[in-house]
């Protein structure tokens, strides 16, 4: 049926085949393909590109319905899609995971483009974008996106819309609020299967491997500038909520991985153990929710000192938290902590360890914390001493520090003087160690901004920070954070006052703007606070999450087959309502003579002659009896009747309708029609009227 | 709409349509078709709105379809100065009687011709207008029945000539259908060009049906079988033309009664009980012409193609 429209209906003045939906289908297409162009190869858009530019432009089909059916010719379609597999493979190395696969879906969306011939293809090429369309929640899972990709599945529905209209009377913008309407219907359907279909605990299928690549985050381990390329980020870490007040930013020292031992330039983790905490805590516990946007790390953060480990994790020997598998998906926890606390440690192999420097190295650093002790102060007064140093001598705190090529804590803590977060820790655990008091490196986050919108606390990457443990013996491992000691101010409000560069994402011409700032930092937390709610409730909405949603509306008990059960059941209700409701409204009675004479119609277009759907009854008789004389009588005849059935209000001539049509078999059986008719003739003049 | 078939209507009555139609058609040359359907309006108890050029035989239709009818006949030519007093009366103070007394004005007899009625200004348009809908009129707070049967038979220049008010929507509505005559074909015109003078001929036509066999007709008309069937393809192309987006407004229900009365008046014409969907295509485009507006051709003609396309596509249920 398409295939006829597309060679004669949109024929126009400029001989090329237009079908009316074809425009649609195009733009619907395009549209979820669009995103996905920045992440393939150069050549998928530009491919893409032409291929639907050669469908809208190209040359109408040869004319007739044969050669219709069979351009582009197979052979062509077939090149060009062996050339796309061919290209795929040459550009990925591969034809599946989520990166080649898509690629591959794109274009080969674009062939199907080319060879639509029948509705059929219009159909599964829709079905093919909507696939698309869903494939790019692989790769951002943004609300902005969600909306976007909402806005393409209304112009994919519109395409349909435009295929089902096949008296062609709706107007673009009529078929894009049909769609809208009918996805707004779908709707409440939507948000019920949401709230209500049963999540199983991991996923129902696995993802592509290459599916998660490239996040940016704190490492396991440090070099000079590993912190402060991350204070570039403006990505979020992590999110908490505190179920009481928040504690003040000093604080805020979110503990991630412990750095030991180091090469000179390098500091790198233990390999974790597993260890029963030791430790006592005095004071009030604070209790707060973590929600951890993914790492690809085996660690989670937590405010010092966390009493327990959460569910999926367990403590290390010091005092990690780890966990089995790469954090790849955005994970939650509750925990609750002691600011004040002291930590022990059980081993004295550990200690030992604590002590090592790199044989030959930081000469200088060790020269001098030697000097300390050597006027006789005790472990206490050697750290005040070395604090002491930063503060009053000439270090800076800074974003840019100059590099360090050999020695980087000689030339750090006597040459260039300035430094980040990562070097004033690296030079103060040598300084220490020099001094014989165990030290090791802790890496995190410090701080994070409040959101007053949403009350919580954002730690972005920006935050990430690193400090140093000394053991005290009595007192056990004590944090020291050097970087106090050179930027009070880091510690106290934060990274963006205590640098001087301005990084931090306010817009060009804002900066000096009060009023203009503030207001910008405020729409800033109400976008976070909007994202924050998607994450937990869109994104994060797992079994747990549902189960207590559930516990909240009165459904907790509902076990899961029995929630399956009552959704399909409560889904199969409405689903008849519907459909009853609709039968009644719009659904006309059906007319045994009308589908008598469409039989006899089919017959006729057997024998080379349709009835055009607008064509009457009174019109096509004499039409057909003029193209088929030898018929002609019987065509007549079988008219009148049913003219007299369906238009003259007399059901008595359908017995008659229904032998006529009977007999009106072929062209072969009007003999016999003839003979029937001449045994009946009385029932013929039914329809006469004069 | 599910009333029991008339019988088959008397044969005389039928040969009296027959020489209406001869009758007028020996004075409006090549226009059969147009006859014909002016005539299914008028038994339909429609108003006529014949529209086209000057001197295409507007008014001799119409004179030639009042006369043949037998009815009694006004003729009012519309001007730009004219008051709604000079159509529906005046009561005039009588001296003898002490009283007033009403004189009726042109608008109390059976058929009205309505010369020009777009060079009326809307109030007196209205005036005439009030009587087409109501079959009465208001003059002086007493409300006068007029006689029956009561037919308008206008004409009008199209709009964009000099000089016309042209008729809004809402009245344009009332008229059941619209004709245009277009210019004749050259067999016709030579012959009127070879023939007799028109007026004389009219005055020579004499009634050819009689008022009660009009009514009779009228009273036939409302006895044609309209099966569900074709109440569905009515609705169709009514539906049709609201949803479709060729035209600016979709057709009122006025307009779908209109069309149903047509094609049984249509239909009684062609010597049937009942009506087919081919009634209802014969007479669409001078029924709905004048309602639908195409939104692409924005020309005068009021897109009697546009009726067309809305025939092709709207499929017979």
């Amino acid at each position: 049926m398409v295939s006829e429209a597309i060679s004669t209906i949109g024929r126009g003045a400029t001989g090329r085949a237009v079908h009316p939906t074809l425009a649609w289908l195009v733009v619907a297409l395009t549209t979820a393909a669009a995103p996905h162009f920045a992440r393939t190869p150069v050549w998928v858009p530009v491919v893409y590109l032409a291929l639907a530019a050669w469908r809208l432009w190209s040359p109408a089909a040869p004319p007739g319905r044969e050669a219709a059916r069979t351009w582009p010719a197979l052979f062509l379609i077939l090149f060009l899609g062996a050339c796309i597999l061919a290209g795929v493979y040459a550009s990925y190395g591969t034809l599946t995971g989520r990166d080649a696969g898509v690629s591959l879906l794109i274009l080969l969306a674009a062939l199907k483009l080319i060879e639509l011939r029948h509705e059929r293809d219009f159909y599964i090429a829709i079905f093919i974008g909507l696939f698309l369309l869903l494939t790019n929640f692989f790769f951002i899972q943004s609300i902005l996106s969600a909306v976007f990709m909402g806005g393409a599945a209304v112009i994919f529905v519109a395409a349909l819309v435009g295929l089902n209209d096949e008296r062609g009377i709706l107007g673009s913008a009529r078929k894009l609020l049909l769609a809208l309407a009918m996805l707004a219907q779908a709707l409440p359907l939507m948000l019920v299967l949401f709230v209500l279909f049963p999540r199983v605990a991991g996923p129902l299928w696995g993802m592509p491997k290459d599916a998660r690549s490239g996040s940016t985050g704190l490492d396991d381990e440090m070099a000079p500038g590993a912190i402060s390329d991350l204070t570039l980020s403006d990505e979020v870490a992590f999110r908490v909520e505190f179920a009481g007040a928040i504690p003040p930013r000093s604080e805020l020292y979110w503990r991630g991985p412990v750095l030991w031992s180091t090469d000179g330039v390098k500091w790198i983790q233990d390999r974790p153990r597993s260890a029963e905490p030791q430790f006592s805590v005095q004071g009030q516990a604070v209790e707060y929710t973590v929600t951890l946007e993914p790492t690809e790390r085996n660690w989670l953060f937590s405010l010092e000192l966390p009493s327990a480990p959460p569910r999926q994790g367990w403590f290390t020997h010091d005092m990690q938290i780890r966990v089995r598998s790469p954090v790849q998906n955005r994970v939650r926890y509750t925990l609750s902590s002691y600011p004040d606390h002291d930590l022990f440690v059980s081993d004295r192999e550990e200690l030992q360890r604590a002590l090592q420097l790199p044989p030959g190295k930081h000469a200088h650093a060790a020269g001098l914390s030697a000097s300390w002790r050597g006027t006789g102060l005790d472990d206490a007064q050697v750290i005040q001493h070395a604090l002491e140093y930063f503060n009053q001598e000439e270090f800076y705190y800074t974003l840019s520090p100059p590099p360090l090529l050999d020695d980087t804590v000689d030339q750090f803590l006597f040459e260039t003087r300035r430094g980040f977060c990562e070097h004033f820790a690296a030079a103060f655990v040598v300084l220490m160690r020099a001094a014989g008091i165990p030290a090791r490196v802790v890496t995190g986050y410090q701080g994070g901004a409040i959101n007053p919108v949403g009350q919580y606390l954002i730690v972005r990457q920006r935050d990430a920070h690193a400090w140093a443990e000394v053991w005290l013996g009595e007192e056990g491992w004590v944090r020291i954070d050097p970087t106090a000691a050179v930027a009070p101010s880091r510690i106290l409000e934060g990274i963006e006052s205590a640098l001087p560069e301005s990084i931090f994402n306010v817009p060009l011409g804002l900066q000096d703007n009060l009023f203009a700032r503030t207001l910008w930092e405020r729409f800033r937390f109400t976008w976070d606070a909007f994202n924050n709610r998607w994450n937990q409730w869109v994104l994060g909405y797992d079994r747990n999450r549902q189960s207590l949603f559930l516990h909240r509306l009165g459904l907790g008990d509902i076990d899961t087959p029995g929630l399956v059960f009552g959704l399909t059941i409560t889904g199969l209700l409405i689903l008849l309502a519907v459909a009853a409701w609709l039968f009644k409204s719009g659904v006309r009675r059906s007319d045994e003579a009308k589908r008598l004479y469409d039989r006899f119609c089919r017959r006729l277009a057997r024998c080379g002659m349709a009835r055009q759907p607008s064509e009457g009854p009174e019109d096509f008789a004499r039409r057909a009896g003029n193209r088929l004389p030898q018929q002609a009588e019987a065509i007549r005849a079988v008219t009148t009747l049913y003219i007299a059935a369906r238009y003259a209000g007399r059901k008595e001539a359908m017995p008659a309708l229904r032998q006529a049509v009977g007999f009106f078999r072929s062209p072969s059986n009007i003999q016999n029609w003839r003979q029937a008719g001449t045994t009946n003739s009385g029932r013929i003049s039914l329809g006469r009227d004069l | 709409m599910t009333a029991v078939p008339q019988a088959v209507p008397a044969a005389d009555v039928h040969a009296a349509l027959a020489s209406v139609i001869r009758a007028a058609n020996r004075i409006v040359l090549g226009k059969e078709n147009a006859i014909r359907l002016a005539l299914a309006c008028l038994i339909g108890r429609g108003h006529l709105l014949i529209e086209d050029l000057p001197g295409v035989g507007k008014t001799t239709l119409a004179h030639v379809l009042a006369k043949t009818l037998g009815l009694s006949f006004q003729r009012i030519q519309f001007t730009s100065d004219m008051l709604p007093a000079d159509i529906l009366g005046v009561s005039v103070y009588n001296r003898d009687a002490g009283s007033f007394s009403f004189h009726p004005g042109p608008i109390f007899s059976q058929v009205i011709l309505a010369d020009e009625v777009n060079r009326a200004t809307p109030r007196t348009q209205s005036a005439l207008l009030e009587a087409m809908e109501e079959r009465q009129v208001t003059i002086e707070g007493n409300t006068r029945t007029l006689p029956h049967p009561f037919f308008v038979i206008a004409t009008q220049n199209p709009s964009n000539q000099v000089g016309t008010f042209p008729l809004p929507e809402s009245q344009l509505d009332r008229f059941m259908m619209r004709l245009q005559l277009g210019y004749p074909d050259n067999r016709a015109e030579r012959e009127l060009l070879k023939g007799r003078d028109r007026r004389e001929l009219l005055a020579e036509t004499g009634a050819a049906i009689s008022s009660r066999e009009l009514e009779d007709l009228q009273r036939q008309v409302d006895g044609v079988h309209v099966s569900d069937a074709l109440l569905d393809y009515l609705q169709d192309l009514l539906e049709f033309s609201r949803v479709s987006a060729h035209f600016r407004n979709g057709l009122s229900p006025r307009a779908g009664l209109a069309i149903l009365r047509a094609a049984q008046a249509w239909a009684l014409m062609h010597r049937r009980a009942h009506v087919l969907p081919e009634d209802v295509q014969s007479v669409l485009p001078s029924v709905i012409g004048h309602r639908l507006i195409a939104l692409e051709e924005q020309e005068e003609s009021g897109g009697t193609a546009a009726v067309e396309r809305l025939i092709r596509q709207v499929p017979i249920p």
